[in-house]
């Protein structure tokens, strides 16, 4: 295989990976805001888990939850810097219950599929 | 911190004024809470260099701004389509014409030459520049508006399968298409153009009286007549064939663009004579009948080389799609021997 054709595969996986990453970010900023964080420590966080997503894809996200009404913030101080903090609201709970459940039978359907096809983690 | 501040600044400009202080303020508290951490780690305050890199891998201020943007197009995804459409239509139905068409000129007239070459061919290539331009400037606002203006979901919900065209095989000949050759081809060859060889009237009604210029008709008549009335006769039996058996050969395809390629020749050496028409009659105004026979005469080259242009293209078409189907036969071969 030439080194065009890697590259080629490269950016094409790494495009499929982040499309694929997209998805789950929802969920994964919607369950993570269960306790109240502000943007920083929530994208460590996310990071540690082994979800690392920058700053530029975190904030707007964040303010498009807000928007939509799943997420609440407010202003407030703290080691004597102002500092956004964010947590799931009322509706966000809800939304995160049915994106769980939704989330689950993708797992269980995508489990069968790569089952019947020989490519099954058991 | 002075580089931060710039930075800030920056990204605030493309911000919407609405949201720069509240955006401005998230993003200082997570550059400044990243330089906390870092200088934790380095046990040292960061120096201008190390909050160049941090600000560097954070991205240039306008991209960082646009990520906070609401998606925005000019023309979006359901009219883009549309748009696309319509804009390559302009380019072969309105700037080819036109170009072809200067380009033809400049071939086939040598007194329109002359008065375009040189320094003129920058006056004539802006004046195409312009009309292509409107055109494109035009068909952009045109949607930009329907953008803006329209709801666009009876373009998503209100169609029916039904409605939709039935499929078209290329290589199916249209027998009221065939018909309509066979008798425009009949009464073009066989009535209009012959007479007007055999006589000199092209027209003669309500007291306007065309007719071929002297030298004209003597011209046509002794180089053009017999190639004009053999490829009128082979078109006539084209269209007479397809009528009957409405399916494209590549035999018949390949003949009709020879024939049109044919014709095209004809149709520019025919423009090139400048064939001339004398207009008279006891409804035309003496004084007048000059002017307006050299006008007609004029449209007559005109309407002659766009002729030749249209079957130029045809041709192309045809031997296009005679490529193109041998390619496919090909690849098909391949595939059934593989």
């Amino acid at each position: 295989m030439t080194q065009g054709t890697n590259n080629g595969n490269d950016s094409l996986l790494e495009n499929l990976r982040l499309e694929l990453r997209r998805g789950c970010l929802v969920l994964a900023v919607l369950a993570e805001l269960r306790n109240e964080q502000y943007g920083y420590t929530l994208r460590k966080g996310l990071a540690e888990r082994g979800l690392e997503v920058d700053e530029g894809t975190l904030y707007p996200l964040l303010r498009r939850l807000e928007t939509q009404g799943l997420l609440a913030s407010e202003w407030r101080e703290e080691d004597k810097r102002n500092k956004r903090f964010y947590k799931i609201s009322r509706d966000g709970k809800l939304v995160l219950k049915q994106l769980l459940a939704e989330w689950q039978g993708i797992g269980l359907s995508l489990e069968e599929i790569l089952k019947e096809s020989g490519h099954g983690s058991s | 911190m002075d580089l931060l501040n710039r930075y800030l600044q920056a990204v605030k400009f493309w911000l919407p004024s609405s949201q720069q202080d509240d955006i401005a303020a998230e993003l200082s508290e997570d550059i400044r809470s990243q330089i906390e951490e870092r200088e934790a780690a380095l046990g040292r305050k960061l120096n201008d260099g190390d909050l160049e890199q941090i600000l560097k891998q954070r991205g240039r201020p306008l991209l960082v701004a646009e990520k906070y943007m609401p998606p925005k197009a000019l023309i979006g995804p359901v009219l883009f389509p549309a748009y696309w459409f319509v804009l390559r239509l302009v380019l072969v139905c309105y700037l080819v014409p036109w170009v072809a068409v200067w380009i033809a000129f400049m071939i086939l007239d040598t007194s329109y030459r002359a008065q375009h070459s040189g320094i003129a061919i920058f006056r004539d290539a802006y004046v195409l520049w312009m009309i292509a331009l409107t055109a494109f400037t035009v068909v952009t606002i045109v949607f930009a508006v329907l953008e803006r203006v329209r709801d666009q979901s009876w373009l998503l919900d209100q169609w029916s399968p039904r409605q939709l065209p039935p499929v078209r095989d290329v290589e199916q000949i249209s027998r009221f298409g065939s018909a309509v050759e066979l008798i425009f081809g009949l009464l073009f060859f066989g009535i209009w153009w012959l007479k007007i060889l055999w006589s000199p009237t092209v027209f003669d009604s309500s007291g306007v009286r065309v007719t071929l210029a002297t030298g004209t008709k003597g011209f046509l008549f002794a180089v053009f007549l017999w190639s004009f009335l053999l490829l009128g006769c082979a078109n006539i039996a084209l269209s007479a064939v397809n009528l009957v058996r409405p399916y494209w050969t590549r035999f018949r395809r390949g003949l009709r663009a020879s024939l049109n390629f044919v014709a095209a020749i004809i149709l520019l050496l025919i423009a090139k004579t400048h064939a001339g028409l004398v207009v008279s009659g006891t409804s035309v105004p003496q004084d007048k009948a000059p002017e307006i026979s050299l006008y007609l005469s004029l449209s007559l080259g005109m309407a002659f080389l766009i002729a030749a242009i249209v079957c130029v293209v045809v041709g192309c078409v045809d031997i296009w799609r005679i490529l193109s189907s041998s390619r496919k036969h090909t690849q098909l071969n391949h595939h059934l021997a593989v």
